[in-house]
């Protein structure tokens, strides 16, 4: 590891180029064998390759009918897959604190099979597929003893045809296999899944 | 290998891999000042003020210069993380908020997601709530950047 102090200074004298060639060895060192890899796909200059899965298990849900009508859905674990990375879900190690069934903003925790914890701030979009804007949710009314209740389902992508896109973004230790997650834009496509809650996502790194 | 307490064996499946799709969407050229830099805690602040630019494809306009501006962070490790902030106006006369976060890496890697905002009641209510993907180029003065986007489909 290179001390920060330092590596502000060389960057100041430098321009971050000293810097840029260490990071730039590091990248090559981690980088996978291409031909391990699931083919890149071209859409007129844009290139994305899909990097992983993720299961994301669900249980309470809670609305909390602000003006800009928050949710807030904790992640119960889940797992993750795929040619890229593979671990878990860290259980209750965050949740959805986007508004209800308009944008996401979730945060949660990976821990990858060599135990490197992982954040993630997972946002975007849930659009009801056919509706001009967020899916509507109802208000219930107040109980006959005044209080009232914030809990809520979410219906599956078969019940309810929902349009998932996110863009997650991803921190993990500078020193570890993962440090490629750091410095690269992913895209998301979300599936709801009940029985059991929750939803699959399919996340391509953007080359 | 961690505990997997929770899994379903149908997700692993091929057909549970989701397609997801891109369509050109629109080009923003950006006319900025050259970095200045701020050596702060987290590494070094850049900041390029927004003087002026254009937009073409889906969308039309000009970049307003009065209060725009990029201020990414320069990561000890060489890589930086995009943060401008982009008002527009569209032919129409409309308002249009850009914001990009992404990286920008030493190896020639510049990608954006980019969050919108717009008027609902305007021309440009079919990029309520979406994001896009860009593809960057900054011109070798430091004074201008090219960005490519991309709606996701």
């Amino acid at each position: 590891m290179i001390d920060r102090r330092d590596a502000l200074r060389v960057m100041a004298a430098t321009g971050g180029a000293a810097l840029a060639a260490r990071s730039t060895v590091a990248a090559a060192e981690n980088a996978p064998d291409p031909a391990t890899l699931p083919p890149v796909r071209d859409f007129g200059g844009l290139q994305t390759r899909y990097a992983f899965s993720v299961s994301v298990f669900f249980k309470e849900r809670i609305q909390i009918d602000s003006p800009y009508s928050r949710a807030f859905v904790p992640a119960i674990g889940g797992e993750i897959w795929g040619p890229r990375l593979s671990g878990i879900v860290v259980p209750y190690g965050g949740a959805d604190f986007g508004g209800g069934g308009g944008p996401l903003d979730a945060h949660y925790m990976f821990r990858a099979d060599d135990g490197t914890p992982i954040y993630i701030n997972n946002r975007g979009y849930m659009k009801r597929i056919g509706a001009r804007a967020s899916v509507e949710r109802t208000m219930k009314p107040r109980n006959a003893d005044g209080t009232f209740d914030q809990n809520f389902t979410a219906p599956a992508d078969s019940v309810v045809p929902l349009r998932m896109r996110t863009s997650p973004y991803f921190e993990a230790p500078a020193d570890s296999a993962h440090a490629w997650m750091n410095s690269t834009v992913f895209i998301g496509h979300g599936l709801r899944r009940t029985d059991p809650d929750r939803t699959v996502f399919t996340y391509y790194e953007v080359l | 290998m961690v505990d997997r307490n929770l899994t379903e064996a149908i997700d692993h499946e091929d057909r549970f891999i989701a397609d997801v799709g891109f369509e050109p969407a629109f080009t923003l050229t950006l006319e900025h000042d050259v970095a200045e830099r701020i050596a702060g805690p987290s590494g070094t602040r850049l900041f390029r003020k927004i003087n002026g630019g254009s937009i073409s494809g889906r969308i039309t306009g000009t970049v307003y210069g009065n209060g725009g501006g990029d201020y990414s962070l320069l990561r000890p490790d060489g890589v930086a993380e995009i943060n401008t902030h982009v008002l527009l106006r569209t032919e129409a006369g409309e308002w249009f908020y850009l914001f990009n976060m992404g990286y920008a890496r030493p190896d020639g890697y510049h990608r954006i997601t980019s969050w919108v905002d717009t008027d609902v009641r305007g021309q440009m209510e079919w990029t309520a709530g979406l994001f896009f993907i860009g593809t960057g180029e900054t011109a070798a003065d430091g004074r201008s950047t090219t960005i490519r986007y991309y709606e996701v489909t």
